[in-house]
């Protein structure tokens, strides 16, 4: 739960880059709740804000969004899920409740996916609950830096990517990722340095 | 863009986002549950975020800095080898990326 705090915070610095990119209230809504992807949600407003076109916006956004659908594959075994438990699942496979649901002792099931669907719900209301509220105050929550926030939500990810780094082999294997997406950077397009790495797990899961 | 244009957009954006979502639950299990697929999938999310961290913490704009959010980066990583709380690492890492931002 305490995943969805700073999440929330975002959520508003969301809702007002939105507003201030030129979306109105209802759109701001509807990327929050029927897109729910943060990073792709402000690519999307960030390409709208700078005067870039709906093509330029709906990539930038799939892009973002392809590591979702790498987590859907990662999740799949262990959430069990049919029907529309199914589709609400994939709907609220993100980072975080990803993230927390691995973070858990994965010979407990049930622990998994617990923290999957507590996490990815509560995100979902904090997240959507914010993008009103930030919003409806636009002006006041342009700069989340001064608050700490944009420094919060890596080190979140720290603390949930850390326990899941039992071997000197898979730390070794973060590091280089760490690395391969900064160094992929300055040269290729947002969202791309970061779906790049999945190539350092084909290649170190090839053989044990 | 046009109010509709904004729309689209975003219809468009959603329609693909569930799609490579739902791609992912309805992969047939005999092709997932192979060894070596399930030691790759279980890679996956670890390098992906190890790398969503890198590029939240260390680039602008797509170019490389070090900047305020690296030493609240830094502070939350020493408070986890402390094996502070998961509350305490973030708002470790917070106030001391608020401070470097707010001082330099």
């Amino acid at each position: 739960m305490a995943v969805a705090i700073p999440v929330g915070f975002y959520g508003a610095a969301f809702g007002a880059a939105s507003i201030s990119a030129g979306l109105d209230l209802l759109q701001t809504i509807a990327l929050s709740s029927i897109l729910f992807s943060g990073a792709s949600q402000f690519a999307i407003v960030g390409v709208i804000g700078s005067g870039g076109g709906a093509m330029a916006a709906i990539m930038a956004s799939a892009l973002l969004g392809i590591r979702n659908g790498f987590y859907a594959l990662r999740m799949a075994p262990l959430l069990e899920v049919r029907g529309l438990r199914r589709l609400i699942a994939a709907h609220i496979t993100i980072d975080e409740a990803t993230a927390v649901a691995l973070a858990q002792d994965q010979s407990n099931r049930d622990s998994v996916k617990k923290g999957f669907w507590f996490t990815g719900i509560g995100v979902f209301i904090f997240w959507n609950l914010f993008t009103v509220v930030g919003a409806l105050s636009a002006a006041t929550l342009e700069d989340p830096a001064k608050w700490g926030l944009d420094s919060a939500v890596p080190a979140a990810f720290l603390a949930l990517l850390w326990p899941q780094l039992t071997t000197k082999r898979l730390r070794i294997i973060a590091l280089l990722a760490m690395v391969m997406a900064l160094a992929l950077s300055p040269f290729v397009t947002a969202g791309l340095p970061i779906i790049s790495v999945v190539a350092i797990a084909l290649i170190a899961g090839w053989r044990k | 863009m046009s109010d509709q244009r904004i729309w689209l957009t975003i219809s468009a954006s959603v329609v693909v986002m569930l799609a490579m979502r739902i791609f992912g639950y309805t992969l047939p299990a005999h092709l997932v549950s192979k060894e070596r697929v399930l030691r790759i999938t279980a890679l996956i999310p670890i390098v992906l975020l190890a790398a969503l961290i890198a590029v939240q913490t260390m680039t602008s704009d797509r170019e490389l800095v070090i900047d305020h959010r690296f030493a609240g980066l830094v502070a939350g990583a020493i408070a986890l080898y402390f094996k502070r709380s998961f509350l305490t690492v973030m708002v470790i890492a917070g106030a001391t990326g608020a401070i470097f931002y707010n001082l330099l």
